[in-house]
């Protein structure tokens, strides 16, 4: 299979496709010079060899530049090989101190058989008898110095593409440039030349749209330049790599098959001109002469010896290499027209006349033209079509604009790239304004288009559109400036009152200009309600997620007047920064171990997901997903994931109002839908849309939530509730799925987890599994779901978000065997919860001795007594009763509300003497207890893995005593750790 | 007289240790009859007691099923067949991993006079098992159902064991029974109770419990005489039972002008009519809202906090004629009682199961008060289980007010029964007596009628 | 009953050597990637030789057929 009919991933996050990282994998960095000093003053000029060289190499932008390591003689030269062996290249020159040259190479030879050696020499005479007398093969290449410190660039680029060239071409089709030449003189000087062209040819090519890093990786992928002596070494080479060849071009004077051959150009290029009729031929020739044989076989002329022999071969170059415009001829030559970059070549294929398009395609002219631009896998699907393929020119037109279209489309996505007008898309966009980062939100989001543009996930539902919504980034310069320019910072990090911030921000007169530009031209472009968050620097952290501690807005976006528009956004851009500074935020960072100094905040500005109805923007639901649950009910694992999902906005979920909680992995199996009871108490009765009504007018205060609550009847009248929604009928006592019973209407979400209207569970089940493995720990993904997207018939689903989930560290250290018997309260291998909890010193518990089942409303009543004495004065505390909490009926356990016991922050229940109890509990509590992360441990059976020590409970001396219930206060803490992977946890005593 | 309680407790126990809550049932409702026992030494002759603790059958058996995963899970099911001398055994089903033999036994056997209360011919029984409904799939509550029925079926039959539902079976599990029993036996008959209004199901289920406690006081009231006309009633509670209570009183003419939930009660001494009981059903069944908002709504009411910690409930405390419990266990204490009584109620009629403590009750009946114990003022939601029996068994559903007008027949024999009783045992006007007597003896002299069996 | 996703005739649902079921996002990488580690019993699953022998096997089955 050919590499090349796959996706190209250019930023390593395929496994395999490296893209062009993997392009000039073998580099020369470390140069070991072996010369007198009088040649390194030549070379040093006025000591600025290195200098000019890291100039050039960052002007050609050239990633590395090499290290130059120079000594004097050949025995240090010798002995730095030796003990440092890190030299990708010698050089040497003609003036070592103690050995002859070539000696030095062959010990070189003998000792790093493949190190490349040079040899440079300054001098023409000096250069002339050494090759006389000596044999000079043991170099790879001998130079001549001629004062151009740009032959050194020559020499490593020459043998770097010597070291690649197999490897770049069978991996990604990278051309070559055979240039032969033997003259000593004549390539030493030409050599760095063409090589300067060729960079500065392929740079200037390399232009749309592509971040700067791209850049430099794109440019490993320029053609190499094969530099060879003789006829044959140049025909191996086109033997190789024929139909990467960019072009020839040669002397004609040079050996063949040993001899000198004053014609061994001609029939070079004759024999290659047989093979592959139209590569570009160049011969070069000290003999004015050869000029018309040169023309006969097809080939250019140059004369060595004319005043503007480099003007001459960079016109060449630009012509027949494809470094310059794509010029669309017809047969005869005429031109039709010119494309200079990918955008206007789609606008000219639109246009051209049908003859030119099938001269050019018969001959590869767009694959070649392509290549020279580094877009190998457009010039690769472009390549194999033969014109014979179509019916007619016309689909072949549409072929090539299409493949370019589509090559747009691709790029863009999952990246995020500068916002240009011209070049957004407002419907799947992602781009950046202004510098700096763009903070942890926006790089997840950024993650997951790549992620999501790389897997091909987008379309891997039928019917379904999977995406992050189009937005914008305010880099985090956008904020120091804005800081800076207002004069803001001191005043922000020391004031305590966050109206005062607020107000102060709002206020602020000046606002970036560069970004105000942008802003506008994205505003003219999206007419839609906006999300605008923030994305902070520090939110990237895996410990510290920082969830909802900075301001979300939502924005209709809807005011005719686009000033407003506007002002309503640089508004709420406002307010996103003054969050930055607000009470809740410096709280939060002094819990962690930054400073708020350290912050920067850059601004996401998304598109809404959803559709309008009447006054109401909303998706028809929406929520959050987490990969890691850690209140598992059986047979649920923890890693299976869990659900929460609410019609209408994701606000309802995060701010922990009422939802559908459920498990990707059994979406059919609901714990709050098992009785009508409990439906009816934890179903979700109002939902949160925006409101398109509220205007903002100008000069008056200014409107900061547009989000309200609306009642689910509401979603009937909109159409949405046919989605989630359920009815249940008093009389029948019972819940019918959809919507065409009379009764009482729930949401259930039926129609989606039960019925299959829409992949929901599979969806999140492939993005949890993504999601964790491209972040490396379990993560939460929130979402939202279009059922009608408005310029679509693909059903939406968008990620909204995505963040590393905080699981604390503390599960690795937990080990549950090195505590000894006496040490320990309590011990279970049915815990729910996570994490260590230290600061509890009050027992609450119920006599196991006394305990009777007859009178279990009495001890109800007695540890509501103990838990509002506790809260009051805001003392936590360990409950440990017999049988199930919170059960209403009297025989199996203790009927509690949760109110009577929400001060515990661990709950132990030990099993009553004669069944079971599973750690499942009524729902409507066991949702308080997940909710409210509160430790709960089962101990029924004794065993050694489960076990109470009730003899010492009993012994302590009480607080306070009821009938049932005792009250115990320890003077030293407990340790509780639970382990929720394992279901596994410990209580420790610390008392003597 | 106690040697009688305490060998029918030593034969219970030496015979199931292991069943507490069927000891403590039967400890109850023996200590309640002694009286009776006293009375009639016949019942102890043919051995009555001994007889009537023992279920008829019990049949226990193995319920395998397979999950969506194909994991195979085996239950225990149980169908405890009590006591069949007044009509076939009837009783709920329980789908719950608490459930155990003794739990049932203790159940089925209450459950005897329960529907023996109902003057309806219906016998008690009890099953269920031990399996936990919550957190499975439809499919997954489906094929147990099926699989419990697989077996069940030849133990019931219209004529012979009528179960319903109880904890865990709700109307999608007699649902998926229904429909595999009739696969089975390949007959349509009213072999489960609590069916779909479509398929066999009576009207008046919800109201049922509410309606009762009502007929059941105006009952009461027309021994002296009276109706429920223009009386002030108390009502406790604002759910189904307590919603439908106060339905029924605006039918009958009384003003009801209370209702409460966990954190208070509300006040209204206009009373509250039709409208705002409307309103009120819709903030409590649909938006699940606190009581508290109808004195938001409705300014001429009152809102009080409720202290749990409190003495009394000061609910208790207002002027009114009747009071109608029907919130939970345990809301009347004596000071309560005392405090209805000095306001003026001299009815009471429980719509909760046992909403008023021992104490409580003996102040009620010490004062003469028209007490109606739960047990029989709340029998109105079993009896419309015997009236979709009926249903089935004609091949007809009655209308809304032809089941309204039957129920309240029922409470009224189930009226005359008590009161019959407890006049016959020497404690005239003690409902409480008579609840629990009449309920055993009918039993009982049906068990002596149909020989020893 | 499908369940919404494209169905690729040739999409490898277990590992060939353990036969361990591949979850969806196993199923993208292996796709995508062309060789993936079956986490059970780390054998190294590539792409090609894998579809290469559904083919064959789907070639001999036509051959077959259409010799009838």
């Amino acid at each position: 299979m050919n590499i090349l009919e796959s996706q190209w991933v250019e930023h390593g996050y395929g496994k395999r496709f490296q893209g062009f990282q993997n392009l000039m994998r073998q580099r020369i960095r470390d140069v070991l010079l072996v010369s007198s000093l009088y040649d390194l003053y030549l070379f040093e000029e006025d000591g600025r060899l290195y200098e000019l060289i890291r100039n050039e190499y960052q002007g050609l932008h050239l990633s590395h530049s090499p290290e130059i390591t120079r000594v004097s003689s050949a025995h240090e030269a010798l002995t730095l090989l030796e003990e440092e062996k890190k030299f990708d290249l010698v050089i040497t020159t003609l003036h070592t101190e103690d050995m002859h040259p070539v000696k030095f190479a062959q010990a070189v030879r003998e000792k790093n058989g493949s190190l490349p050696i040079v040899l440079l020499s300054f001098d023409n005479r000096e250069l002339n008898n050494i090759l006389i007398r000596y044999d000079t093969s043991v170099f790879d290449k001998i130079f001549i110095w001629q004062g151009d410190y740009r032959l050194i660039i020559g020499i490593i680029k020459f043998l770097e593409d010597k070291l690649n060239v197999e490897h770049d071409t069978k991996i990604a089709g990278v051309q070559s440039i055979i240039v032969i030449e033997d003259n000593i003189r004549f390539y030493s000087s030409f050599l760095p030349i063409i090589y300067t062209e060729t960079l500065n040819q392929s740079k200037r090519l390399i232009s749309e749209g592509i971040n700067l890093s791209h850049k430099y990786l794109r440019m490993r992928a320029r053609p190499k330049i094969l530099l060879c002596q003789t006829f044959d070494e140049a025909w191996e080479y086109f033997e190789k790599y024929k139909e990467y060849i960019l072009g020839i071009i040669s002397d004609i004077d040079f050996m063949k098959s040993g001899k000198q051959n004053a014609r061994a150009g001609i029939e070079f290029a004759k024999e290659v001109k047989k093979r592959v009729f139209d590569i570009p031929i160049l011969l070069q020739s000290t003999n004015p002469e050869n000029e018309k044989e040169a023309n006969q076989v097809g080939a250019s002329f140059l004369y060595k010896e004319s005043p503007i022999l480099l003007n001459e071969l960079r016109q060449f170059m630009v012509q027949y290499f494809s470094f310059g415009d794509f010029i669309f001829r017809l047969e005869d030559g005429t031109e039709t027209g010119r494309a200079s970059d990918l955008l206007t070549l789609e606008e000219q294929l639109r246009v051209i006349p049908e003859e030119s398009i099938k001269y050019h395609a018969e001959r590869n002219h767009f694959s070649n033209w392509l290549k020279a631009r580094t877009e190998f896998w457009l010039a690769d699907k472009l390549r194999p079509r033969k014109v014979t393929e179509y019916e007619s020119i016309d689909e072949l037109r549409n072929y090539l604009i299409y493949s370019l279209q589509e090559y747009r489309r691709i790029r863009q996505r999952g990246l995020i790239t500068d916002f240009k007008k011209d070049t957004y898309d407002p419907k799947n966009g992602f781009a950046r304004i202004g510098g700096g980062s763009l903070g942890g939100k926006a790089r997840g989001l950024s993650f997951l288009n790549i992620l999501i543009n790389n897997y091909g996930i987008s379309d891997k539902f039928e019917g379904v559109r999977i995406d992050v919504p189009p937005a914008v980034v305010l880099g985090t310069d956008i904020f120091d400036q804005f800081l800076d320019e207002n004069n803001l910072r001191d005043f922000a990090l020391k004031c305590t009152d966050d109206s005062e911030i607020k107000k102060r921000f709002l206020n602020a007169k000046k606002f970036p200009e560069e970004a105000i530009g942008d802003l506008i031209a994205f505003l003219d472009l999206v007419n839609e309600p906006l999300s605008v968050r923030s994305s902070s620097l520090l939110e990237d952290s895996q410990y510290h997620p920082f969830a909802g501690v900075y301001e979300t807005y939502m924005i209709p976006n809807n005011n005719e007047n686009p000033f407003l528009r506007l002002y309503e956004l640089i508004n709420t851009i406002k307010l996103v920064y003054a969050s930055t500074f607000y009470k809740n935020a410096k709280d939060y960072i002094k819990i962690t171990t930054y400073r708020l100094e350290e912050e920067k905040m850059a601004v996401i500005i998304q598109k809404m997901v959803g559709s309008e109805h009447g006054n109401r923007f909303y998706p028809d639901f929406s929520g959050v997903a987490k990969t890691y649950n850690f209140y598992p009910i059986p047979p649920l694992k923890p890693n299976d994931g869990i659900v929460l999902l609410a019609l209408g906005l994701g606000k309802m979920v995060v701010e922990g109002g009422k939802s559908v909680r459920f498990c990707p992995k059994y979406p059919k199996h609901l714990i709050q839908f098992h009785s009508t009871k409990e439906a009816l108490s934890t179903n979700q009765q109002q939902f949160y849309a925006l409101d398109l009504e509220t205007k903002q007018e100008k000069n008056k205060i200014i409107q900061e939530e547009f989000t309200k609550l609306f009642d689910i009847s509401e979603a009937e009248k909109d159409g949405t509730l046919k989605y989630a929604g359920s009815t249940y009928s008093p009389e029948n006592d019972r819940i019918y799925d959809g919507l065409s019973y009379e009764g009482i209407r729930l949401v259930t979400f039926s129609p989606v987890l039960k019925h299959k209207l829409f992949p929901l569970a599979q969806i999140l089940d492939l993005l949890l599994d993504m999601g964790s493995w491209g972040m490396g720990t379990p993560v939460e993904i929130e979402f939202a779901v279009n059922m009608t997207p408005k310029d679509s018939n693909l059903k939406q689903f968008a990620v909204l978000q995505m963040r590393p989930l905080v699981i604390s560290q503390e599960i690795e250290a937990l080990k549950i065997d090195d505590v000894e018997k006496e040490k320990v309260l309590c011990k279970s291998s049915g815990v729910m919860g996570n994490g260590i909890i230290k600061n509890i010193y009050d027992i609450v518990y119920v006599d196991y001795n006394k305990f009777d089942r007859g009178k279990s409303k009495e001890v109800a009543a007695e540890v509501s007594h103990f838990n509002s004495k506790l809260t009051e004065n805001n003392i936590p505390y360990l409950l440990i009763g017999v049988g199930r909490w919170g059960t209403m009926d009297p025989w199996l356990g203790i009927p509690v509300t949760w109110s009577q016991i929400a001060g515990a922050r661990t709950i132990i229940e030990a099993g009553m003497k004669d069944f079971y109890v599973s750690p499942s509990q009524g729902s409507h509590f066991f949702q308080n207890l997940t909710s409210f992360m509160i430790g709960y441990f089962t101990v029924n059976e004794e065993n050694e893995n489960n076990f109470l020590d009730w003899n010492w409970i009993l012994e302590q001396k009480c607080e306070e005593e009821k009938n049932y219930v005792k009250h115990i206060r320890l003077n030293k803490p407990l340790i509780i750790k639970m382990n929720a992977h394992n279901n596994c946890g410990i209580i420790v005593k610390q008392q003597e | 007289m106690s040697s009688i309680v305490n060998d029918i407790i030593a034969t219970v126990k030496q015979k199931d240790p292991a069943q507490p809550e069927f000891l403590q049932a039967v400890t109850e409702v023996v200590e309640s009859l002694v009286l009776v026992l006293e009375r009639h030494p016949e019942y102890r002759s043919y051995k009555i007691l001994e007889r009537i603790i023992e279920p008829e059958r019990v049949i226990m058996f193995r319920v395998p099923w397979a999950d969506d995963q194909g994991e195979i899970h085996v239950n225990r099911g149980f169908r405890i067949e009590m006591n069949s001398a007044i009509g076939p055994y009837k009783g709920g089903l329980r789908f719950h991993p608490s459930v155990n033999l003794g739990i049932l036994k203790f159940l089925a056997f209450e459950q005897v006079f329960k529907n023996s209360l109902t003057t309806l011919p219906m016998g008690g029984g009890k099953g269920g098992s031990d399996f936990d409904p919550k957190g499975k799939s439809d499919n997954e509550v489906m094929r147990f159902c099926q699989s419990f029925m697989n077996e069940l079926y030849r133990h019931i039959g219209p004529n012979c064991d009528i179960p319903a539902g109880d904890i865990g079976v709700g109307a999608r599990e007699i649902g998926y029974l229904f429909g595999h029993y009739k696969k089975l036996r390949n007959e349509f008959t009213g072999v489960l109770t609590g069916k779909g209004l479509n398929w066999g199901g009576s009207l008046i289920r919800p109201e049922a419990t509410g309606y009762g406690a009502v007929y059941f006081a105006a009952e009461m009231l027309s021994t002296r005489g009276e109706t429920l006309e223009g009386k002030t009633c108390i009502v406790s509670g604002s759910g189904n039972v307590a919603q439908f209570a106060t339905e029924k009183i605006l039918h009958l003419g009384g003003k009801p002008v209370t209702l409460s939930d966990s954190n208070g009660y509300i006040y209204d001494e206009a009373g509250i009519d039709a409208e705002k009981l409307a309103y009120v059903k819709q903030l409590k069944n649909i938006k699940r809202g606190r009581i508290k908002e109808y004195a938001d709504k409705y300014k001429g009411a009152q809102y009080f906090v409720i202290d749990p910690q409190a003495e009394y409930n000061p609910l208790w405390n207002h002027k009114a004629d009747c009071a109608f419990p029907s919130a939970t266990q345990n809301e009347i204490n004596a000071k309560d009682a005392q405090n209805l009584i000095n306001n003026g109620v001299y009815v009471v009629s429980e719509g909760a199961n046992m909403p008023t403590t021992i104490e409580g009750v003996n102040i009620l009946l010490d004062n003469k008060i028209l007490y109606g114990p739960g047990k029989a003022a709340n029998a109105g939601g079993v009896s419309v289980s015997g009236l979709e029996m009926t249903q089935n068994s004609m091949r007809l559903n009655w209308t809304r007010e032809e089941v309204d007008n039957r129920l309240q027949i029922i409470m009224k024999s189930i009226h005359n029964a008590c009161l019959t009783a407890a006049e016959r045992f020497g404690t005239p006007g003690n409902y409480v007596n008579g609840a629990n007597i009449a309920g055993f003896l009918k039993v009982a002299d049906a068990m002596i009628d149909q020989g020893i069996v | 009953m499908n369940d919404n996703k494209k169905n690729t005739e040739n999409s490898i649902t277990n590992c060939p050597h353990c036969n361990h079921k591949l979850s969806s996002w196993e199923q993208v990488l292996l796709s995508v990637d062309r060789f993936l580690m079956c986490r059970n019993c780390w054998y190294r699953i590539t792409y090609e030789d894998e579809a290469e022998k559904k083919e064959t096997k789907k070639t001999r089955k036509e051959r077959k057929s259409g010799k009838k």
